[in-house]
This record gives structure tokens, sequence and C-alpha cells, in this order.
């Protein structure tokens, strides 16, 4: 299986959303990193065949996913960054009533229903109406609709989105366990989770794909622009101003700044180990 | 290669007494496996059909789509028992009473919208198409049935089923005028859309009021032929707008812009 995105882009009025974006996506999970307003939804939007792109397709196996149809949205799970709910349905009700657009027959559907509510831990809650659920919970829900009709193709838009850090790491192993044989496609703000579970990510920037590889090959393009500098907290101030300070820490009465810079900032600076949270605030530097 | 022949083939090539390589039988046994556990997976689950669809469509929102209906028509009948001479003049009412059975349509068919399941419902095997086209179905059937059961009881009440051709004809057209209309803003409007088609129809039924008011001569039988050319106009735009929706399902596009 094979998603081949071949210069898609995306335009509203004079804003390019999405700048001529061409990738192939082989089975495996794939992080979509990019600051608010990159282009992250609304690639996704296109992937799922909900936006029209003002130029270029995307292939699925070589044929155009519209022509494709509900061919392809059967192979298809998504979770929308911000999606409702109906108010009276109990979580059971919703993941019913989402099977039978799916199309999956009603008794095929009350056993994936109750299997998934086991997965995302709301078997007790699972008669219980969605609009008393927590933010976490409802999230949750989204998650088990998306995986249904055992999609062959996932793409989450914000997935661990109010999820608390136990409920984070369940998430990743549910999808690190399903990923086998199947197109992941995730996107989120936590660089870790991405770190965690992604086999290749893609970042993106402006509307445009700036950067894709491994998290080793993606951090290797950081290697040497990460220094490490202790200072007085009244320096740290200034250095704030002058450079791109990915962290700091206090170290008693002095502080070290984590730079971000392509030349050694100063005499002290030492090089430190590039993570791709590092990556990520190197490439988005231009941005400031 | 067909199954007998291959059976054939294998018979004779075991006849020979040929020596069976284990760790070639174990390659072959792996190799068929493999194969096997492919055409498992692209195997396609079984889906329900569209009729199974639209009773699922009915299992979920058919409570919602009848019992507003229920309402209009509760309402109509409370309007036909109380208001005087509303029987005698019920062709001025006809067309009134119709836009209000599309009104309680329109909830069920914004449902998604306005609960923001949009996004997610269009990415189902059904798509948004499908969606609107099984409510719309289950909307015009109930519409269908209050409109009927309106005009059967004014016919009760008049005790004659003189001018029935007509009253059909003035329930129709508005209905026609109001429904596609609806789809329309469906359609082309990006938010609001709920709020937008309720004052749409709301502006209908008040100006089929306001027609009957100062051109009552438009009830007269002598222009049966301009409500029946109304009646095709309008049942071609509605005509065009499916046809459009059913282009949309075949090209795997949305219908209307999806928030």
């Amino acid at each position: 299986m094979e998603l081949s995105i071949d210069r898609l882009t995306k335009q509203y009025g004079r804003k390019i959303a999405v700048d001529c974006v061409s990738t192939v996506l082989k089975p495996g999970v794939y992080g979509l990193l990019g600051e608010n307003g990159a282009g992250k939804t609304t690639l996704m939007r296109m992937l799922c065949a909900i936006l029209e792109a003002t130029a270029g397709e995307v292939f699925l196996d070589g044929k155009e996913i519209c022509a494709l149809g509900a061919e392809y949205r059967d192979l298809l799970g998504y979770l929308p960054q911000d999606f409702g709910y109906y108010p009276n349905y109990t979580a059971k009700e919703f993941l019913l009533y989402m099977a039978a657009l799916k199309g999956i027959p009603r008794e095929e559907a009350e056993k994936r229903t109750d299997e998934l509510l086991e997965v995302v831990s709301l078997k007790e809650a699972a008669s219980k109406k969605v609009k008393t659920f927590s933010g976490g919970m409802k999230q949750r829900v989204g998650i088990a609709q998306a995986l249904l009709n055992q999609p062959k193709i996932l793409i989450l838009d914000e997935p661990t989105a109010g999820l608390d850090p136990k409920e984070r790491v369940r998430f990743r192993n549910l999808i690190s366990d399903y990923a086998a044989g199947r197109i992941v496609i995730l996107s989120t703000h936590i660089v870790s989770d991405i770190e965690a579970i992604a086999d290749k990510v893609l970042l993106m920037r402006g509307g445009k794909l700036v950067s894709q590889g491994t998290v080793p090959e993606l951090t290797k393009e950081a290697e040497g622009k990460v220094w490490e500098l202790s200072v007085s907290k009244m320096e740290a101030k200034a250095w704030q101003e002058k450079a791109a300070v990915a962290n700091l820490r206090h170290e008693g009465e002095q502080v070290v700044l984590r730079i971000l810079a392509d030349n050694k900032p100063a005499e002290e600076a030492m090089p430190c180990e590039t993570t791709l949270e590092d990556l990520y605030l190197y490439s988005m530097r231009g941005n400031k | 290669m067909k199954d007998r022949e291959l059976k054939t083939y294998l018979q004779g090539s075991l006849q020979q007494g040929a020596a069976v390589r284990i760790e070639k039988k174990r390659e072959t046994v792996a190799g068929c496996r493999k194969i096997m556990r492919e055409q498992a997976e692209s195997l396609a689950e079984k889906r329900t059909g569209f009729w199974q669809f639209l009773s699922d469509v009915f299992r979920f929102e058919g409570l919602c789509i009848f019992g507003l209906q229920a309402g209009v028509l509760l309402l109509i009948c409370t309007m036909l028992g109380t208001i005087e001479n509303i029987i005698d003049n019920a062709s001025y009412y006809i067309p009134v009473f119709t836009p209000l059975f599309a009104l309680a349509g329109i909830p069920p068919l914004l449902r998604s919208q306005f609960y923001k399941m949009g996004e997610m419902e269009s990415v189902t095997r059904a798509s948004n198409v499908e969606i609107l086209l099984a409510k719309l179905i289950l909307a015009g059937a109930a519409n269908l049935i209050g409109i009927t059961v309106v005009l059967c009881l004014i016919l009760y009440a008049r005790q004659s089923d003189g001018g029935l051709g007509q009253m059909i004809l003035y329930g129709l057209v508005p209905y026609l005028v109001c429904i596609t209309t609806i789809l329309r803003l469906i359609r082309l409007r990006r938010s609001e859309k709920l709020s937008v088609c309720a004052v749409a129809t709301i502006g209908f039924c008040a100006g089929w009021i306001i027609l009957a008011n100062r051109m009552p001569q438009i009830y007269e039988p002598s222009a049966t032929g301009v409500w029946i050319l109304l009646l095709f106009v309008f049942a071609g735009f509605f005509g065009r707008e499916i046809r459009f929706m059913m282009e949309r399902k075949r090209e795997g596009k949305g219908y209307g812009i999806i928030n």
C-alpha cells in the first residue's frame, strides 16, 4: 500500500495553506510536525478528501483517492482536531452510530464497539452520555471511532490533546501496535509523542514540507547547532533577547541556557546532544 | 492454472518419487501462508448496502425527524380546529402550512453541522452526501405523510373532495421552493446554515400569506395553469440539486462546505 501525495496545494484567496507538498507514504507511523498555521490540518483534510485541493492530487496505489470514493473512505480512519458529538448519545450509541455510517453490520458493530471501549478504557462509562465526559474521555471516544472500521490509513489530528500522561502512553502503545502494515499519520505539538512512536517525521512550515526523515536522520540535521551555556541570571535575560534559547534551567546562582545557533555562540558554550525538539525549534527560528 | 491441472501436476510430481526437500517444503509453506495472509487482508470486509444504511439512519435519526414532523402536524391540526373560516379558505393556508413541514426537516438535515460532526461523518463510507440523502428521504417521507394528513383533514371538514388537485398544487409548489432553497443554502453557505435556512423558510410562509392577501386571484381555478408551470419549474430546480448531489457522490466529493 502506498499513498502518494503529488504537488498538493490548497489556496484560500491569496493565502497558500499548503504549498506544493509531495511525498510518498508507505506503511508506518508518520509524525506531522509544525507550528500553528503550518498547514498540517489542511493537508490532513485533503488526505481525507474533505477538502478539495486547489492543485495536485493524492493517489492510493496509483488511483486518485476521489475516484476511489467509498472504497477509499472504507480504508480511512480519521480523528479531527476539533470534533463534536451528539449530546444525547451515550458513548456506546455514539460508536454504534459511527459504525452504521461506516457500513459495519450491526452484529459486528456491537462486537467492535465493546472491544474498542475496553481498549480506550471507557467500558465503565459506555452507557453514560458523551456530554458528561471530560475532555480526555471525549478524545478517547474520538480515537475509538477512528479505529472502528480497522482502517488501513489512520489520520489523527492532535490525538493526544487533552489526554493525561498515563493515557498518552497508552495511546502511543496502542498506535504502535496498530500501525503494523498500516499508514498512520498523526499531528501533534507534543514532540515527545512523535519521538516515541513515529517512524518518520514530516516537518511543515508555511504550508511547505521543509524536512522529512526518521528521528535520527532529522536530529542529525541539527547536530552541532545546539549549545549549552552557563551564565548569570542577568546575562540570561540578554541571551534570551539575542539568541534562540530552547530551554533554560536554574542551577544555584547560574542559569544553564540551551541555545540554538549555527556557530558557537560563546567561548564557554559546549556542544550538546540534539533532540527532535531542538530540530523543530531550530527550523522554526525564522518565523520569530 | 486451473485447480484440476495443478492437482494433476502435483500428483505427477509425487509419483515420480522425488525426495521431498524439507527446507524447500518449509519455505513453500511459509510462502503460501504469506500469500493467504495478504489475500485475507486485502479481502474487503462486509459492508452494509444503501437500504440497510437507510434503516440505520432511521434507527438513529428517525425519532428526531418524525417527532418534529408530528409536532408540526399537531400545530396545524390545532390551527385547523381553532381558527375561524380556515377550512373555507384552505387554499390560502395550504401554501403556508407546507413550508412548516420543510422547516421541521431542517434540524435533522443540519444536525451534524450544528454539533460539529460534519468532518467526522464525511470521512465515513457513507460520506456527507449519502447521509444527507438518507435524511432527505426520511424527512421527505415524513413531510408527505404530514401534508397528506392535512389535506385529508381539510377534505373531511369540507365534506367534499372538490379542488383536491389544486390543493395538492398549492401544497407542493411552496414545499419544493423551500426544500430547494434549503439544499442550495446547505451547499453554498459556510456557516450559520441553520439560522439562514430557518429564516428563509419562515420568510416563505410570510410571503405566501402576503400573496394570498394581496393577490387572491392566483388561487382562482383559472390560475391553475400557472401553478402547474411553477410545479414543473421548481421540480426541475429540485431535480437539478439532487442530480448535483449524485454527481458529487460519484466523484467522491462532499456536498456543501464541511466545517
